[in-house]
């Protein structure tokens, strides 16, 4: 008995069961090999699980309907703010963590790199890093919402009173609101460290596309369960005014609009409007699907 | 949309069962495991919003599972306010291998787990009856891993001494 290994004996209860990992079950079978006591004990041990799992049915379960019967349906009169708070930080806490320290990082080093390349030469405020910066980094956060890696919880998210849309939206507002702190941030540092730059029109010029790109990158995230396909379209769409921005425009505008021009905002809000909701609604239905298979 | 009855369904018909057999052996009382369930499901119904996604849906209704039960017992004043208050028991003595010379008896197996502390008791009932993992265990216990098999190895070993003397009580 002395010689047995603390931590193999511990083990023991988790062999029988079946429940230890590949690399565990094959140290305690090494052990059991050349161990007779530990046989012993194994053998003890199915016994013991043998005699409580043929145990009879004493307990009779209630019938589902008198639980049911008890269920009232929730009220819709008055939003009860407690509830919302637990909706939202409940949301929080599925959202993967990465996501908030990465579009931190990448807001805070557009703000910094605009503030240390921005000069009196600079003419148009749709060139600034920040301007980039901020919609590819509320596409991206807003790409990885959707789907089994954020929805680990999703048999009891679809039992609870809580409609799947309107999880889905909470996420949504949580990253998107998100991104729009952290964006209205480095604009008013922006503007309070080079006061040529004005608030107002620095923010127009990337809360427009910031919101159209984010649509359109939930949306494709709905539509294809694969958030990789929502955040490399939505960042392809962007490079590619990226690159055009470099270039003379004049024979390319019908082609690649200027997302960061004022002429292109309302279109841009609409889209975003319509994009956002179709994805909301997709979402939702796509989700009563998964319950359906279940 | 408003809350899903079928979907809650689902869920009673997937996990009723084992949560009421839990239950009931842990609080040793088939008629209060009954009533538990039905309060348990109630809860998941009003607070699903509060499940945080980082254990599986199993585990967490086991979790409150063992929450009620226990807060059933304290009630009944048969349990010390402070859960971990089993855990500094005294070695009860013979080693779990001295189950090997009992021929395990189904009635005397079940006095002697009801005379358990049921902190014990429920880390035998998950582990044996309910075959769950380590960690699964520590999650729905609230506690270390440590804890679980410190609770484990007393447990089996008063299981062991507990059945040898009514073993001589019988004789």
């Amino acid at each position: 008995m002395a010689t047995c290994p603390d931590e193999i004996v511990e083990l023991l209860p988790w062999y029988v069961n079946r429940t230890l990992d590949a690399a565990a079950r094959v140290d305690v079978e090494r052990h059991l090999r050349e161990c007779p006591l530990c046989q012993q004990r194994v053998g003890n041990l199915r016994a013991l699980q043998s005699a409580l799992t043929d145990r009879p049915q004493e307990a009779v379960l209630p019938h589902v309907e008198g639980i049911l019967d008890r269920l009232a349906p929730p009220s819709p009169a008055k939003p009860n703010w407690q509830w919302v708070w637990m909706l939202v930080g409940a949301q929080a806490r599925v959202i993967r963590r990465d996501i908030w320290s990465a579009s931190a990082l990448v807001m805070a080093l557009g703000t910094l790199i605009t503030l240390l390349s921005y000069g009196p030469s600079q003419i148009s405020v749709g060139a600034l890093p920040l301007v980039w910066a901020a919609p590819v980094v509320a596409a991206g956060g807003v790409a990885f919402l959707y789907g089994s890696s954020v929805a680990p919880a999703i048999e009891i998210e679809l039992a609870s009173p809580v409609s799947p849309r309107l999880v889905l939206l909470t996420r949504l507002m949580l990253t998107f609101g998100f991104d729009l702190v952290l964006g209205l941030a480095g604009s008013v540092v922006l503007t309070l460290v080079r006061p040529s730059l004005s608030l107002w029109p620095l923010v127009a010029t990337w809360l427009a596309p910031m919101s159209f790109l984010s649509s359109l990158a939930f949306l494709l995230t709905v539509l294809t369960a694969d958030p990789n396909v929502g955040f490399l379209v939505s960042l392809g769409l962007w490079a590619v005014q990226s690159t055009a921005g470099t270039v003379d425009r004049s024979g390319l505008s019908w082609l690649i609009p200027d997302l960061t021009a004022a002429a292109a905002r309302p279109w841009l809000w609409a889209l975003a409007l319509l994009l956002g909701g179709l994805a909301l609604w997709t979402g939702g239905g796509e989700e009563r699907w998964i319950r359906r298979s279940m | 949309m408003q809350g899903n009855q079928q979907a809650i369904a689902e869920l009673y018909d997937r996990h009723a069962q084992r949560l009421l057999n839990y239950l009931a052996h842990l609080t040793g009382d088939a008629d209060a495991a009954e009533d538990l369930v039905q309060e348990l499901f109630v809860i998941v119904w009003r607070d699903a919003a509060r499940f945080r996604g980082q254990s599986t849906v199993r585990t967490w209704l086991f979790g409150i599972a063992h929450h009620l039960g226990m807060t059933a017992l304290r009630r009944k004043r048969t349990l010390p306010l402070d859960e971990s208050a089993g855990d500094s028991l005294a070695d009860p003595g013979p080693d779990p291998d001295a189950l090997a010379a009992l021929a395990i008896d189904r009635e005397r197996l079940a006095q002697a787990l009801q005379a358990l502390p049921a902190p014990h008791r429920a880390v035998v009932e998950l582990v044996f009856y309910h075959g769950l993992a380590q960690a699964e265990v520590a999650q729905i216990l609230g506690c270390p891993l440590g804890t679980v098999k410190s609770r484990l190895h007393y447990a089996l070993r008063a299981l062991a001494r507990a059945m040898r003397e009514q073993d001589g009580n019988l004789s």
